[in-house]
């Protein structure tokens, strides 16, 4: 048998998984290590942390599989997007990691309109200024610690940094370039123009591979500590959600899927670059090569639900803490009594604002349609058919752009719901499935190292051998019908109240 | 002896009957239940009878406490908008539609259409809805047109109740205005207007004052009830009217405001100064006008979030959960951060009228606890009371003070808000027996226990609590006032669209 290795590097913590060729797990392990919140909206991390945890963890799973370091064929690289990593000449990390979560860069990213031109930053980047994004958290350096900024030699991406530590070698891929906004996301490289317009020096730059590609070894120095086999191969790997969509198998057109995490994400895959003017939805680069993603986030997704939880049920909580189950497969049994359009009662799920399709900080959460026969379970069910309509929204923008979706995967905590999948199978019109393995983004990039050490021919046919759906929920109709009149209220809903938010924020 | 006086309530789940010595303090007090039929969706009846047998053994329960002899005096109070038929003898011909049947859809409509709003509003001082009076009379006389031709008379409840003791029809002046040909200015019939509705006035009794003895307590009555024979009954008024009496407003620009299971206010004004969207009627009180707002969110709005969610707010304490909600809700900050809620839980009645309205909480984010929506919850109630207020301005009304009543006074924080929301003081009259008391005072005044209501009122009504508004919380809230009246604007058409979507 032989094996492929996936290091997945989150925010909380980073997992590796060694897995056959056929994507069952042989050994995982994962360590965790801090954030840090040195204000309020910034988010940093020590990328040494990232780096050791990368090696204790590939240590353990080499020595816990005890298979032989020589039937370990590649290793893949998954990382959290967009944080800045800078090196000194050295290769010395310079200062803490900004991190994706980090808000400070509001000002920089004016300047990045400024510099480049709001059309013309989303013709080539694909996106609108984000302060999520890593441009504008090295121009943050740049203007806030210049000292910092002079004494940089290299510019990486997390995981690119692992690679890194790993390999010695100064790179990354497309997909996860992408989330840079440097990167020429039609062309597949890097901007000329944006760097020059940002003034950013390209030699700050890793070289930029396609996710398949072998960007590297492992060294002596990491051989000699982990176990692992000196020169396995190191793949370009991807972003987390581009790693994810390998591990769901959304690897051709019409497939996508859909995250239920703290926020949500509709992800579909898009054989042909396809750019939304309005700078409603992301498009980034797939790990796929030559193709891409476009992603929709409606920003109080699970986090509507938490939400709901932590203030209205604690009835829920505690008596779930006596029948040992999770609160939120209680609250699942009582939406699951509550009909269609939840008597009437609608919610807009903009908690912290809504990025697609409304790009509105002011934007805020609303119950509409109260009346007194309302209770907590009507509330409760308005709130999962509010978060799945504003996933609705997201799947809208991408049909205008002319992506079709006809089979959609599930993924995030809300994924493990069937009543929250069906609500999207009516809503979607189309079948929502889960997978088997809980290892969508290690799972993807071990994937792309078995592409890449010629074990599959090709990504999607990695896809097709080692991805297995689990379940599979079907559009009713009548349901459809039924949605599509809720639906059509909850639309009406943000453009009546739009006027009413700008108000509302700007009493603040 | 102390001389003593009788309300009697006819509320619409029960009748309350209560004595009060002339100090206002109560002294005996009984309630008794009865039904309300729903015979078909929008109706609501109940049969006059059945509130006449309850109230002879409330009545029966307080004599024998106090003794029939020591009672001076009679005095009613009743729900609004009856329309009870009766015969020469006073038999009830059927039972009566209650004040939130709206069969009389219809009628309202011909009405607005024959005789114009204009006209209408010329001669009523309010708007036209199908719980009023005239158009339940209207809607029988051409659904049950035998039952019509045979009524000698059409009744408010008060005044059944008034003709059981003494054998007497009346009609008074407080529950005028539910009678669309009823002149606001003039206190009289408006004879052209009754023709051209297709009434007729001498199926109507004498108009009176409210605290006009009708007459005495007849030996039937006596036998029937435990009261004395010959003890005079005033005519009474609407309940509402008399619960703004008894909780103490009798002088121009004083205010009663409302928060029992809905919601509302009553400005005491000098003159028949009406608004198209609010609702005038006569006080009961001589020579004073009642400028009226009533909205469907009151106390209940508490009720049901309590409901809900009061076992969030549960901390083993055994504290009542509105008074652990009141706590958790007075940490808050005024505006609740930007939380806004629209109390609309069964549509809306003034000023925006409009029975598709329902209940929004606005402006939520994630840092936003269910304490912010508590609060938000009572702040939506306190700004309908100042959509109202505000309205009622429009027409040239000005408050001077509020008087709190029902449920919703007994919370401090709420009453507060009210108060700095409106930006202005607010008493707590220390008695839940408004609406009987102020039947008493009527009582009081018809056989010259008082001198007037002022005085009635300077010996019956004490005040337990003065909350008077803090400014820099009303200055906040005035910010977030104009969103509230815009947000109604701006959801009503989805209120419709909501509306009609068929499950």
């Amino acid at each position: 048998m032989k094996y492929v290795i996936g290091i997945d590097l989150g925010t909380s913590g980073t997992k590796t998984v060694l897995f056959d060729t056929l994507g069952n797990v042989v050994a995982s392990h994962t360590v965790e290590y801090p954030m840090y919140q040195p204000q309020n909206g910034w988010a940093e991390q020590d990328p040494r942390d990232w780096a050791n945890a990368a090696l204790e963890t590939l240590k353990k799973v080499v020595s816990e599989s005890g298979v032989d370091n020589s039937d370990i064929l590649g290793i893949g690289i998954s990382g959290q997007m967009h944080g800045l990593v800078m090196l000194d000449e050295n290769g010395d990390v310079i200062r803490n990691s900004i991190i994706w979560c980090d808000q400070r860069t509001a000002k920089e990213c004016e300047e990045i309109t400024q510099r480049v031109g709001a059309k013309r930053l989303i013709e080539i980047t694909a996106n609108p200024a984000l302060p999520g994004f890593t441009a504008s958290k090295i121009l943050w350096v740049r203007n806030n610690e210049p000292q910092n900024y002079s004494r940089c030699r290299k510019i990486l991406l997390p995981k690119d940094y692992v690679r890194y530590i790993l390999t010695g070698e100064f790179a990354t891929e497309v997909s996860d370039a992408a989330g840079m906004q440097l990167l020429d996301i039609g062309k597949r490289c890097w901007s000329d123009e944006v760097l020059e317009k940002l003034d950013i020096d390209k030699s700050l730059l890793a070289k930029c591979y396609e996710s398949v590609e072998v960007t590297g070894g492992i060294n002596k120095k990491t051989a000699d500590y982990t176990g692992l086999k000196e020169g396995t191969i190191v793949v370009g790997g991807a972003g987390d959600n581009a790693a994810a969509a390998i591990g769901t198998g959304v690897v051709e057109d019409k497939k996508a899927f859909t995250t239920i995490g703290t926020s949500g994400v509709v992800y579909a895959h898009a054989s042909k670059i396809a750019i939304d003017p309005k700078g409603r939805v992301h498009t980034f680069c797939s790990a796929v090569p030559g193709e891409w993603l476009v992603m929709g986030v409606t920003q109080g997704a699970g986090l509507s639900l938490k939400w709901f939880r932590d203030n209205f049920c604690n009835a829920e909580i505690e008596t779930a803490k006596q029948m040992n189950v999770d609160p939120y497969y209680l609250m699942d049994k009582e939406v699951d009594t509550v009909m269609i359009g939840a008597n009437k009662l609608l919610y807009l799920p903009y908690l912290m604002g809504e990025r697609t399709p409304h790009l509105n900080s002011d934007a805020r959460g609303v119950f509409f349609g109260l009346s007194a026969m309302h209770t907590k379970k009507d509330m409760l069910r308005a709130v999962m058919e509010g978060v799945s309509y504003s996933l609705k929204d997201c799947v809208s923008v991408l049909n205008e752009m002319g992506l079709e979706i006809s089979d959609m995967m599930a993924c995030g905590g809300g994924g493990t719901s069937s009543v929250w999948r069906q609500m999207l199978a009516d809503l979607y019109a189309c079948p929502v499935k889960t997978i088997t393995s809980k290892e969508g983004p290690a799972l993807g990039v071990a994937l792309l190292a078995a592409v890449a050490a010629g074990v599959y021919p090709s990504v999607q046919e990695a896809c097709a051998a080692v991805v297995k759906v689990k379940n599979e929920q079907q559009p009713v109709a009548e349901n459809t019908e039924q949605y599509k009149k809720y639906y059509e209220i909850y639309k009406r809903l943000y453009l009546s109240l739009k006027d009413d938010f700008s108000a509302l924020g700007s009493l603040k | 002896m102390i001389p003593m006086l009788m309300g009697i309530d006819i509320g619409t789940s029960a009748c309350k009957v209560g004595v009060f010595n002339t100090d206002g303090v109560l002294v005996a007090s009984a309630t008794k239940p009865y039904k309300v039929y729903y015979p078909q969706s929008g109706w609501a009846e109940q049969n006059p009878n059945e509130w006449y047998a309850a109230i002879c053994q409330a009545t029966q329960e307080v004599c024998a406490k106090v003794g029939s002899e020591n009672i001076t005096a009679v005095g009613i109070d009743g729900q609004g908008w009856s329309a009870i038929p009766v015969d020469k003898s006073g038999n009830v011909l059927d039972n009566t539609p209650i004040w939130f049947d709206t069969r009389a859809n219809e009628e309202c409509a011909q009405m607005l259409d024959t005789i114009g709003f204009d006209s209408l509003f010329a001669v009523t001082g309010n708007p036209v809805t199908p719980s009023y009076s005239s158009p339940k009379i209207m809607w029988l006389k051409k659904h049950k047109p035998e039952i019509y031709a045979k009524a000698d008379k059409f009744l408010q409840s008060n005044a059944y109740i008034a003709y059981k003791l003494t054998g007497n029809f009346s009609q008074d002046k407080s529950q005028g205005y539910g009678l669309f040909f009823y002149d606001m200015n003039s206190c009289t019939y408006n004879a052209d207007m009754a023709d051209k509705m297709g009434l007729d006035l001498e199926k109507f009794p004498e108009i009176v004052d409210c605290h006009a003895v009708v007459g005495t307590v007849t030996s039937t009555a006596a036998d029937e009830t435990g009261l004395k024979p010959g003890t005079p009954v005033v005519a009474g008024g609407l309940d509402a009217a008399c619960g703004t009496l008894g909780v103490g407003v009798c002088r121009p620009g004083q205010t009663q405001e409302q928060g029992g299971q809905a919601g509302g206010m009553s400005i005491c004004v000098d003159s028949a100064k009406a608004h198209p969207k609010l609702i005038l009627s006569n006080h009961v009180v001589p020579d004073l006008w009642l400028l009226q707002g009533g909205s469907v969110g009151g106390g209940g709005t508490i009720k049901w979030f309590s409901e809900q969610f009061g076992k969030a707010f549960d901390d083993g304490s055994g504290k009542n959960l509105l008074k652990l909600i009141d706590e958790s809700a007075a940490k808050i900050s005024a505006g609740s951060d930007g939380v806004i809620f629209l109390p609309y839980m069964a549509g809306e009645r003034s000023p925006i009228w409009d029975t598709k309205a329902k209940g929004v909480y606005f402006g939520l984010s994630y840092d936003k606890s269910i304490a912010h929506m508590a609060r938000a919850t009572m702040e939506g109630v306190a700004y309908s009371l100042l959509h109202n207020i505000e309205t009622a301005a429009e027409a040239g009304v000005t408050i001077d003070c509020m008087y709190a009543m029902g449920g919703a006074a007994n919370s401090r924080l709420w009453t507060q808000l009210k108060a700095d929301v409106t930006n202005t003081t607010i008493y707590v009259p220390d008695s839940d027996n408004a609406s009987t008391l102020g039947a008493c005072i009527l009582a009081g005044l018809g056989t010259g226990v008082y001198k007037s209501c002022a005085d009635a009122v300077d010996k019956t009504v004490s005040v337990k609590r003065e909350h008077i508004p803090n400014i820099d919380n009303h200055k906040k809230y005035q910010q977030y006032f104009p969103i509230y009246k815009e947000l109604y604007e701006d959801l009503k058409d989805t209120y419709a669209k909501l509306n009609n979507i068929n499950l």
